[in-house]
Parts: C-alpha cells; sequence; structure tokens
C-alpha cells in the first residue's frame, strides 16, 4: 500500500477519537482540522482531484463558522445581565 | 486489502466512533459539544460515499454541509439567548 492512504487514515482515526474525547471545544476544532485533512488526503489518494478542490474550500469555511459561533456562544452564556428587565424585589 | 475495503474500513470505524460519541459522549449535555460530534458522522458518511464511488454525491454532501453547520450555529446561539430571558 502506498504510504499517503496509510498517513491519511491515520489521521482520521486520531482525529475522530480526539474530537469525541475532548471536551474542550476549542481542542475540539483543533482535531476536527486533523479530521479534515485526512478526509481530504483520502480523497486525494484516489484521484477524485475536483472534490479535492470542493473539499478544500468548504471545510475552511466551516471551521472558521464553528470558531466564531462557539466565541459568540461563550460571550452569550457568560454575560451578566446589569440592568435586568424586572424589579429587584419581584425577582424572586 | 484493497484499497477500496482500506477506506471503507476507515468509513464504518468513524460511523461507530461518532454514534457513540453523539449518545453517550463526554459532557454530551452542552447542545455545542453535541453539534461538534455530529460532525465526525458526517466525515465516516464522506468517506462510504468516496468508497461507494458516488462522486456527485460526494461534491454535493460536502458543500452542504458548511452551510447546515452555520444554521445550526446560529439556532444554538439564539437559543442559549432565548434561555436566559
Amino acid at each position: 500500500m502506498e504510504v499517503l492512504p496509510l498517513i491519511s487514515g491515520i489521521c482520521c482515526i486520531l482525529g475522530g477519537i480526539g474530537v469525541i474525547l475532548h471536551t474542550n471545544p476549542i481542542n475540539k476544532i483543533i482535531m476536527f482540522a486533523l479530521l479534515e485533512v485526512g478526509m481530504i488526503g483520502l480523497i486525494v489518494s484516489s484521484y477524485y482531484l475536483d472534490i479535492a478542490i470542493i473539499s478544500s474550500l468548504c471545510e475552511p469555511i466551516c471551521t472558521i463558522i464553528l470558531l466564531l459561533g462557539y466565541l459568540k456562544y461563550i460571550t452569550t452564556i457568560k454575560k451578566k445581565k446589569k440592568y435586568g428587565r424586572d424589579l429587584p424585589v419581584l425577582s424572586k | 486489502m484493497e484499497f477500496i475495503e482500506y477506506i471503507l474500513y476507515i468509513g464504518y470505524l468513524l460511523l461507530i466512533i461518532g454514534i457513540f460519541g453523539t449518545v453517550i459522549g463526554p459532557k454530551v449535555d452542552n447542545p455545542f459539544i453535541r453539534m461538534m460530534n455530529v460532525e465526525v458522522l458526517t466525515v465516516g458518511v464522506s468517506l462510504i460515499f468516496l468508497a461507494y464511488d458516488e462522486a456527485l454525491a460526494l461534491m454535493t454532501f460536502i458543500s452542504v454541509n458548511a452551510v447546515s453547520s452555520l444554521i445550526l450555529v446560529r439556532a444554538i446561539v439564539l437559543n442559549a439567548k432565548y434561555d436566559e430571558e
């Protein structure tokens, strides 16, 4: 067997296990990039170069969307309301 | 083992890892982490498409995944915002 599909398969399996086992979402996004690199390597090693163009263009977009969405999610969760809408007496 | 069988077995392995990770993974009550685990499943399905030589289906599936992740992230952020109010 050639070298490229072997290394791409190892990247895919390690990335898949890493996405599941990490709990911090930044680490999950990094391991997801590893998984995508393995998939692009397997596509290239079976000579579908046009699909390799499409996947190389679309998957960094997906990674950037996940990163920006996670940062917005964290700021939504951690934001403390300084001026609440309801009165402090009635808020119990 | 032939090359096609190699890709097919890696796809099956990623499907099994993704299924158990999505259902009973660590800290899966956070919806963002659960959505990140689903991405493993989509890569497994893409490798199975590649093994069966479905080139057009693979191209469509990869390009629709970017759009669907945008919509899901937007929905999760809006859900967290509405829960606070």
